[in-house]
C-alpha cells in the first residue's frame, strides 16, 4: 500500500537520512524514495526527477532553502497542488506547529522518529490524511 | 415701614442717578467709563445746582429774571443741556471743554451785565476744578489765566463789573484753589501713575511666571519623553532577550535530539532485525541500549520544559476536543507493559458524561501520564485508581496508588524542581522534574494538583481542569 506513492525525503543530517531511508526501503519496502541531501536547486531537481512524488518529507532547518521555503515553492506549483508535505523537525514547540499549520504543511513528525509509530503515520499520510500528533 | 419706604425711596433715588450718568456701552475701557460717568456727573450737578440758583435768584428778584445777565445765565443753563447730552454721547473731553469755556465766558460776562460786587466770578473755581481732572496741568494753568484775565478785561472795558477789592479776593481765592486743585491733581496722576506701575509690574511677573511655567513643562516633556524612550528600549532589550532565549531553546532542542534519532532508529531497526537476525544476548542488550536512549530522551524533554517553564516561555497550544475518557483509556493501555511482572490491579474510572475538554491535549497527555507511571512505579502490590469524575465547571482527576506513601516532610519537595527524595532516587531513576512540570502545567491551565500522602499509607495525586478556563488559544504563559 505504500507503494503506490513516489517519495521525496530531504535531510542534511546524514545518520538521519541513513535511519529513516532503511525504515522506508527495508522495513517498509517503499522502492520509489528519493533523498535529498541539501535544497540547492530545489525545484530543478525535483523536476528532473523520473517519477514525481506524492508525498514529501522535509526536514526543516534546511540550507539554502529552508522546509517553509520549499513548502512555499512547492504550493505555487499546480503539479503538487495535491501532494502531501510533512515537516520533519527535532525541535517541535508549540508555536512552532502553530507556524507549520498556517504554513499550509499537512503534518509534522518529530525527531526521533519512532520505528514503530512510524508506518501508522505514513499510513495515515497515503490515506490523505493530517498528521499532527507530536511527541511519544 | 416708614424707614423701608425711606430706603426704598433712597435706592430709586440711586438708581434714577445712576441712569442718568451711565456711560454709553461703547466705551469698553474701565478708566473710561469712570471719565465719562464722572464728567456727566458733574454736568448734573451742575445743571441741578445751576437751576436751584437760578430759581432762588428769580425769587429774590422776580423783576430782574428777563434782565440781560440773568439771561446770560439761562443760556449758560441751557447750554449746558447740550454739553450733558453730549457728555452722555460718549464725548467726555469735548464735554469737559465745553463746560469750562461756558463757565469761564458765562460767569464773568454775567456779572459784568449786572454791574456791582458779584459772586459770580468767585465760582471760576469750577471751571478751574474741571481743568484740573479732565485736563493737564498746562490747561489748568490756562484756564486760570483766562479766568483771571477775562474779569479784568472787562471790568476795563465800559462795563458796570467793580473789581477792584473784588480782584484781589479773587485772585486770592483762584491762586489758592488753583494750587490746591494742582497739587491735588497732581498726586492723583501721582497715585495713578503708581498703579498703572504696579500693575504693569505684577502683569511683568505673571507674564515670567508663565513663561517659568512653560519652561517647566516643556523641561518636564522633554524628560517624559526621555523616560519613555527609555523605557522603549528597555523593552525592546526585554523582547530581544526573548526572543535570544527561544532561540537558545529551539536550538537546543534541535541539537540534543538529533543524535538520539540516530541511535534510538538504528537500534529498534537492529532489535527488529533488520540488519540481519539477532541471537538473545544482541536483543537483549540492544534493548537496553533502546531504554536508555529512551530514558535521555525522556530527560531532554524534561530539561527543556523545565527550562521553558523557568524562564517564562512555555506556551500552551489549546484546543477544544480532548476526549478524557478516550485518551485516558489509551494512556491506561500503553502501561499494561509495565504492570506485566507486578501484582498490581489497575482499576480505570472516568465518568461516562464527561464533556470535550478545552486545553492543550498534549501537556494533559504528559501529566496523566506522569502521574499514572508514578504511581506504577512506585507501587510494588496493590491497586491503582486511574479516575476522572465530572463536577460543576471543572474534570477532578485522581492517581491513587498502595505504594509507599510519601513523608509529610518530603510532600513539599517533591514539587521542587531537581530535588529528589532518596526514595524517589531509588525507584525512579528519573530527573526529579516530572511532578513540577506536571504542577505548573496544570496551573497554567488555571487547575489546581495537590497530593494526599503518608507515610506507608499510599498516594494520592489529585488535580482538577476547569471547562471553562480563560485562556486564549495560543499563548498562556507560564
Amino acid at each position: 500500500m505504500f507503494n503506490t506513492h513516489t517519495y521525496l525525503y530531504v535531510e542534511d543530517d546524514p545518520l538521519s537520512r541513513e535511519a529513516l531511508s532503511i525504515i522506508m526501503r527495508r522495513v517498509l519496502k517503499i522502492e520509489r524514495l528519493y533523498i535529498f541531501e541539501d535544497s540547492e536547486n530545489f525545484l530543478d531537481r525535483l523536476k528532473a526527477l523520473p517519477d514525481q512524488p506524492s508525498i514529501f518529507l522535509l526536514d526543516i532547518h534546511m540550507q539554502p532553502y529552508t522546509g517553509f521555503e520549499m513548502l512555499a515553492m512547492l504550493r505555487k506549483e499546480p503539479a503538487y497542488a495535491e501532494a502531501r508535505i510533512v515537516a520533519l523537525t527535532a525541535s517541535v514547540m508549540n508555536e512552532e506547529v502553530t507556524m507549520l499549520r498556517e504554513h499550509g504543511f499537512n503534518g509534522v513528525i518529530a525527531k526521533p522518529i519512532n520505528v514503530s509509530s512510524f508506518p501508522k503515520v505514513l499510513q495515515r499520510l497515503v490515506d490523505g490524511e493530517s498528521v499532527w500528533h507530536v511527541g511519544d | 415701614m416708614q424707614a423701608q419706604t425711606n430706603i426704598t425711596a433712597l435706592e430709586s433715588l440711586r438708581q434714577l442717578i445712576d441712569r442718568l450718568v451711565v456711560p454709553p456701552s461703547a466705551i469698553t475701557d474701565a478708566q473710561e467709563r469712570r471719565r465719562a460717568s464722572l464728567v456727566a456727573g458733574m454736568l448734573l450737578a451742575m445743571l441741578v445746582v445751576g437751576l436751584l440758583f437760578l430759581a432762588l435768584a428769580a425769587a429774590r428778584f422776580p423783576d430782574s429774571i428777563f434782565d440781560a445777565d440773568f439771561i446770560v445765565l439761562w443760556v449758560g443753563w441751557g447750554i449746558t443741556i447740550g454739553i450733558y447730552g453730549l457728555a452722555r454721547r460718549g464725548y467726555t473731553d469735548a464735554a469737559a471743554a465745553a463746560m469750562i469755556v461756558v463757565l469761564v465766558i458765562m460767569l464773568p460776562t454775567s456779572a459784568a451785565i449786572r454791574g456791582g460786587q458779584s459772586t459770580l466770578v468767585n465760582l471760576l473755581i469750577f471751571p478751574i476744578l474741571l481743568s484740573a481732572i479732565f485736563f493737564s496741568t498746562r490747561h489748568v494753568l490756562l484756564v486760570l489765566a483766562v479766568s483771571l484775565a477775562y474779569p479784568l478785561v472787562l471790568s476795563q472795558l465800559d462795563t458796570q463789573l467793580r473789581l477792584e477789592t473784588q480782584i484781589y479776593q479773587l485772585s486770592q481765592i483762584i491762586v489758592l484753589g488753583t494750587a490746591i486743585v494742582i497739587v491735588y491733581a497732581q498726586h492723583m496722576r501721582a497715585l495713578e501713575e503708581i498703579r498703572r506701575y504696579e500693575l504693569q509690574n505684577a502683569y511683568e511677573v505673571v507674564r515670567a511666571s508663565e513663561a517659568a511655567l512653560e519652561r517647566r513643562v516643556l523641561e518636564r516633556t522633554f524628560e517624559l519623553e526621555l523616560a519613555k524612550n527609555e523605557a522603549v528600549a528597555a523593552r525592546h532589550a526585554a523582547e530581544e532577550a526573548d526572543r535570544t532565549k527561544s532561540q537558545f531553546l529551539a536550538s537546543m532542542s534541535h541539537e540534543l535530539r538529533t543524535p538520539l534519532n540516530s541511535i534510538l532508529t538504528f537500534s529498534e531497526l537492529m532489535a527488529m532485525g533488520t540488519f540481519g537476525d539477532v541471537n538473545e544476548e544482541q536483543h537483549d542488550y540492544l534493548h537496553k541500549m533502546l531504554y536508555s536512549g529512551r530514558h535521555l530522551l525522556a530527560l531532554i524533554n524534561d530539561v527543556l520544559d523545565i527550562t521553558k517553564i523557568q524562564s517564562g516561555m512555555m506556551k500552551l497550544f489549546i484546543e477544544e476536543d480532548f476526549n478524557v475518557v478516550q485518551e485516558m483509556e489509551t494512556i491506561a493501555a500503553s502501561t499494561q507493559k509495565m504492570l506485566k511482572d507486578k501484582p498490581v490491579e489497575l482499576v480505570v474510572d472516568i465518568d461516562r458524561d464527561i464533556p470535550m475538554l478545552r486545553c492543550d491535549k498534549r501537556r494533559v497527555r504528559q501529566v496523566l501520564l506522569n502521574l499514572l507511571s508514578n504511581a506504577i512505579k512506585f507501587t510494588e502490590e496493590g491497586t491503582i485508581t486511574f479516575s476522572a469524575k465530572n463536577r460543576t465547571g471543572e474534570i477532578f482527576f485522581a492517581v491513587i496508588d498502595t505504594g509507599p506513601g510519601i513523608e509529610m516532610e518530603h510532600q513539599e519537595l517533591i514539587f521542587e524542581p531537581f530535588v529528589q527524595t532518596e526514595t524517589g532516587i531509588h525507584h525512579s531513576g528519573g530527573t526529579g522534574l516530572g511532578l513540577p512540570i506536571s504542577k505548573k502545567l496544570v496551573e497554567a491551565h488555571q487547575g489546581k494538583l495537590w497530593l494526599e500522602s503518608a507515610a506507608g499509607q499510599g498516594s494520592a495525586f489529585y488535580f482538577t481542569l476547569p471547562l471553562q478556563a480563560d485562556l486564549s488559544a495560543v499563548e498562556v504563559a507560564v
